[in-house]
């Protein structure tokens, strides 16, 4: 078990407001971690200072050790809580545009996945629902080896069983060299794939655990707790 | 027989309660041979550490072993699935006498009502 | 890495160019055969009609050419790094470095071509086929002509060469850099960003034209004192091609300056300060 990432005194303003304040975390490999707030509580803001796309006001981001760049980039998979492809494209020159770029990038995984969801790899994108583009989206993220995955909302847009298989994907996808974070606010649907869980509230971590402790020691599902956490 | 779990108590100790369930059962047959974590854990939608501490508990009861190249089996130890059996059936029967109790039976009462509602079922 | 961005740019900027490409030039062969049908006389007079109309096309499709190539420009730095598309972008394992220079090269290749593609269509459409020979009997000439120029003279002649394609080639990249550098510029702000960039261009559009006018000042001052005069006279005299140098070569000195001035404002800027929000 190794260190992945660790955000040290993290903080981002935007402007006079504060999105993240005094963010301190660690994150081991070989763990299902869920970044779980409401919305507007930072999550999105922190997985992209982790990427790169933007850049904390004050504090550290390292990711085995480097700050985010080229070297960070070739490790970490993300999927960003928007489409962040082209639609003129067809699903097939995206495969090669991420085999192209990515070394880690397996395009017969990514072929595979595009079968058992039936998604036709000659379609072009600017013919897909929304869902579509998001199952499309979560396949070619999920075709990488990475070490570090980190997935913005990723059952928000899709259907019950979409979202099962996405789900089943992250848990056969376990590699205990890598580890997975994923940010939602759909808590009941994903606890049983976590290993442990980040309550994010107004930029702050207000708790973080492993979600099986919670259940023993409180007898209560994560949903519960993150009900009477952030009771209105 | 589907995995059926609820999120409030851990997942682990549910797991470990019905992989033991479907050995007793002979879903699981003895000597036969385990799916591997992830399927496991694929198959009841958890995560494979929680399946893996499972497995590790049913270990170290014993109900099932691991071989260091081939995987995890179900122990072939017949007396002791049985013995595992004997376990669960007292403990169903403890629950049931204590229900009894709250509803006003005493224990030879109850026992007395068993047999006469299975004399009935058997008409 | 280069390489590869570059490949995927100019895929996604020549599925747009490329089919402009041919219908200019198609438009050019239909204007210069509606002409040529017009001339024979053979048709009503209100062919000229449909002669104006194509021509007219053509025309636009000139100056939508040059449009899009400027469009392209700024939407692919803005859309595809700024925008959703930037997501996927800033997370391949690329430098902005590598994503400036790919936009960079791709540009400047798209603006020459342009230029290329007009006038070849140009000949197409107005080239008098008997002149040709004439023409090339003319460069022949003119070749020979330059073989009697004495060597001091071709020297300048190499030189001034290379003075003007390093004045297109850094005037196009300057241009080009400036419109990253403005974008990179309004992408520092939370809201409006679009409109922070255009502020932005003109904003770096005014400091060049004040520092312009500043620079002359003193210029036109110095002139005045008669020792600079007698100097320049002196200068011009010795070296009678000195002001075609000044004028190419010192453009293009400045629009080098340029170009590395907006290349690192925008590289700084996406290395450590990109904002995507």
């Amino acid at each position: 078990m190794s260190t992945l990432l660790e955000c040290k005194n993290l903080n981002k303003n935007f402007g006079a407001k504060a999105a993240l304040s005094d963010v301190n975390l660690t994150i081991q490999s070989g763990r299902i971690i869920g970044l779980l707030g409401p919305n507007g509580s930072g999550k999105s803001t922190l997985i992209k200072l982790v990427n790169g796309l933007l850049v904390p006001t004050s504090g550290s981001v390292l990711v085995e050790g480097s700050a985010p760049g080229v070297l960070t980039k070739k490790v970490v998979s993300y999927l960003p809580d928007r489409t962040y492809l082209n639609d003129w494209m067809k699903v097939r020159d995206l495969i090669g545009f991420f085999k192209d770029f990515y070394a880690d990038f397996d395009p017969n995984k990514a072929y595979d996945m595009l079968r058992r969801l039936s998604i036709n790899p000659n379609d072009n994108l600017k013919s897909m629902s929304k869902g579509t583009k998001e199952k499309v989206q979560l396949i070619l993220v999920m075709s990488r080896s990475a070490r570090l995955y980190l997935l913005d909302e990723p059952i928000g847009g899709v259907d019950p069983a979409a979202r099962d298989y996405i789900l089943n994907t992250i848990i056969t996808n376990y590699n205990p060299e890598a580890s997975v974070i994923l940010s939602t606010h759909l808590i009941a649907d994903v606890e049983q794939v976590l290993d442990d869980f980040i309550f994010l509230n107004g930029g702050r971590v207000v708790m973080s655990a492993a979600v099986d402790d919670v259940r023993e020691n409180q007898g209560k599902s994560i949903d519960a707790l993150f009900r009477e956490v952030f009771k209105c | 027989m589907p995995w059926t779990l609820h999120p409030d108590r851990p997942i682990y100790l549910q797991l470990v309660e019905q992989i033991r369930l479907k050995i007793v059962s002979g879903e699981y047959p003895p000597g036969g041979k385990l799916a591997s974590v992830r399927d496991l854990a694929g198959d009841a939608a958890v995560n494979p550490n929680t399946m893996q501490k499972a497995l590790t508990e049913l270990e170290r009861t014993g109900l099932i072993y691991a071989q260091r190249t081939s995987g995890r089996f179900i122990t072939e130890d017949r007396e002791k699935i049985s013995q595992v059996r004997q376990q669960l059936a007292a403990g169903q029967i403890a629950d049931f006498f204590g229900q009894m109790e709250q509803l006003g039976y005493s224990r030879a009462e109850a026992l007395a009502l068993v047999q006469s509602i299975n004399e009935e079922m058997k008409q | 890495m280069l390489g590869k961005l570059l490949k995927y740019e100019i895929k996604s900027t020549g599925r747009i160019l490329l089919p402009m490409y041919g219908a200019t030039l198609l438009l050019a062969l239909l204007t210069r055969l509606f002409l040529y049908v017009g001339s024979k006389n053979i048709l009503p007079k209100l062919f000229f009609l449909p002669t104006a109309g194509v021509t007219l096309f053509y025309g636009l499709a000139m100056f939508a050419l040059f449009v899009m190539v400027l469009v392209l420009i700024v939407q692919r730095f803005y859309k595809n790094l700024m925008g959703d598309e930037g997501y996927l972008m800033f997370t391949l394992p690329a430098t902005p470095t590598h994503h400036i220079f790919a936009k960079l090269i791709t540009g400047m290749m798209w603006t020459l071509a342009s230029v290329l593609v007009v006038v070849l269509s140009l000949m197409a459409a107005f080239l008098d086929l008997p002149s040709v020979p004439s023409i090339f009997g003319g460069f022949t000439e003119l070749l020979q002509d330059l073989g009697k120029v004495p060597a001091e003279y071709m020297a300048h002649g190499w030189l001034l060469l290379f003075e003007w394609i390093g004045l297109v080639l850094f005037g196009t990249a300057a241009n080009i850099l400036m419109i990253y550098a403005s974008i990179a510029i309004g992408q520092l702000f939370n809201k409006h960003k679009l409109l922070a960039s255009f502020g932005a261009y003109f904003g770096i559009s005014a400091v060049f034209q004040l520092l312009n006018t500043l620079a002359l000042i003193p210029l036109g001052m110095a002139i005045n004192t008669t020792h600079i005069t007698t100097w320049l006279d002196t200068f011009f005299e010795t070296n009678p091609l000195g002001i075609l140098h000044l004028m190419f070569g010192g453009c293009a000195g400045v629009c080098l300056v340029l170009c590395v001035l907006f290349f690192f404002t925008t590289d700084i800027l996406l290395r450590k300060r990109l904002n995507l929000d």
